[in-house]
C-alpha cells in the first residue's frame, strides 16, 4: 500500500513538473512568434523567420494541448492520496 | 458464610441451593471482569476493586458505551482540497471574464496569466469536482459499513 501512495505522491509532482515546464515553453514560443509577426508590420519577413514562427506556433499549439491534461492528472493524483489514506482510516477505525 | 456439604466447592455457595445464610449482596468478584478493571490493573492503579466498579459504566445509561466517531482527517483535506480548488478555478475564470482587454501581445507575463488561465481553470475545476465526488463516496462507504453492522 505505501509504495502505491509513493508513486501517486511522485506523478503528481512529476506531473505538475511537466505542466509548469510545459506551461513556461509555450508562453516563450507563443511570445517569440508573436514577436516575428509584430516585427513584420515594419519590415517584410525572410522566409526563414516565416517558417521559424510557423513552427513555433505550431509547437505551441500542441503543447497547449497537454497543458490541461497534465495539470488535473497532478491534481487528481494529488487528492487520490487523502482519498487512499481516509478509506484506510475508516477500514482501521471499522476494525 | 455456610457451607453446606452438598455444596459444590468450586463456587461461591451462597449463590447454590441448600445454602442457608445472609442473603447475597453484590459480588465481591465479578465474574468477568471489565476492561475497566483490567486498564487499571494494568497501569498499576490502587483504587481497589470497589472504585473499579463505580467507575466502569452502568448498562443503565443509554449511551454509556457510546462514544462519538472521531472526524476522518484525510476526508476532511479530501473536502478542503476540493473546495480550494473549486474556489481557485472559479477565480480564474471570473478573472478571464471580467478581463477588460486580451492580454497584451508584447508582455509575456500576461500572456503566460492568461495561458494559465485557459489551461489551469478548467483542470482546477474538474479536479476540484472530483475531490468533493470522492469526499462524498468516502463518506457514503463509511455510513452503508455501519449501516450493514
Amino acid at each position: 500500500m505505501r509504495w502505491r501512495l509513493a508513486v501517486l505522491g511522485l506523478l503528481s509532482v512529476a506531473l505538475g513538473v511537466g505542466f509548469v515546464l510545459c506551461t513556461l515553453s509555450t508562453a516563450e514560443m507563443s511570445y517569440r512568434g508573436q514577436q516575428v509577426f509584430n516585427n513584420s508590420q515594419q519590415q517584410q519577413p525572410s522566409p526563414a523567420q516565416q517558417a521559424d514562427a510557423d513552427r513555433l506556433f505550431r509547437q505551441s499549439s500542441a503543447l497547449d494541448l497537454a497543458l490541461t491534461p497534465l495539470a488535473i492528472g497532478s491534481l487528481v493524483c494529488a487528492l487520490a492520496i487523502p482519498a487512499v489514506l481516509g478509506r484506510r482510516w475508516q477500514v482501521r477505525e471499522a476494525d | 458464610m455456610k457451607e453446606t456439604p452438598n455444596t459444590d466447592p468450586r463456587f461461591d455457595p451462597r449463590f447454590q441451593r441448600g445454602y442457608d445464610g445472609p442473603e447475597p449482596g453484590p459480588s465481591a468478584t465479578p465474574t468477568m471482569p471489565s476492561p475497566a478493571i483490567d486498564s487499571e490493573a494494568a497501569t498499576g492503579g490502587t483504587g481497589g476493586q470497589d472504585d473499579a466498579r463505580d467507575s466502569a459504566p452502568s448498562y443503565d445509561e443509554p449511551d454509556a458505551f457510546w462514544t462519538s466517531p472521531r472526524r476522518n482527517p484525510f476526508a476532511l483535506a479530501l473536502l478542503s482540497g476540493g473546495i480550494a480548488m473549486v474556489a481557485a478555478g472559479s477565480w480564474l475564470v471570473w478573472t478571464m471574464a471580467t478581463a477588460s482587454d486580451y492580454p497584451s501581445n508584447s508582455d509575456q507575463s500576461s500572456q503566460l496569466f492568461a495561458l494559465l488561465q485557459t489551461t489551469l481553470a478548467p483542470a482546477l475545476l474538474t479536479a476540484g469536482v472530483l475531490g468533493l465526488v470522492g469526499w462524498l463516496v468516502l463518506g457514503a462507504v463509511a455510513a452503508s459499513g455501519r449501516k450493514s453492522e
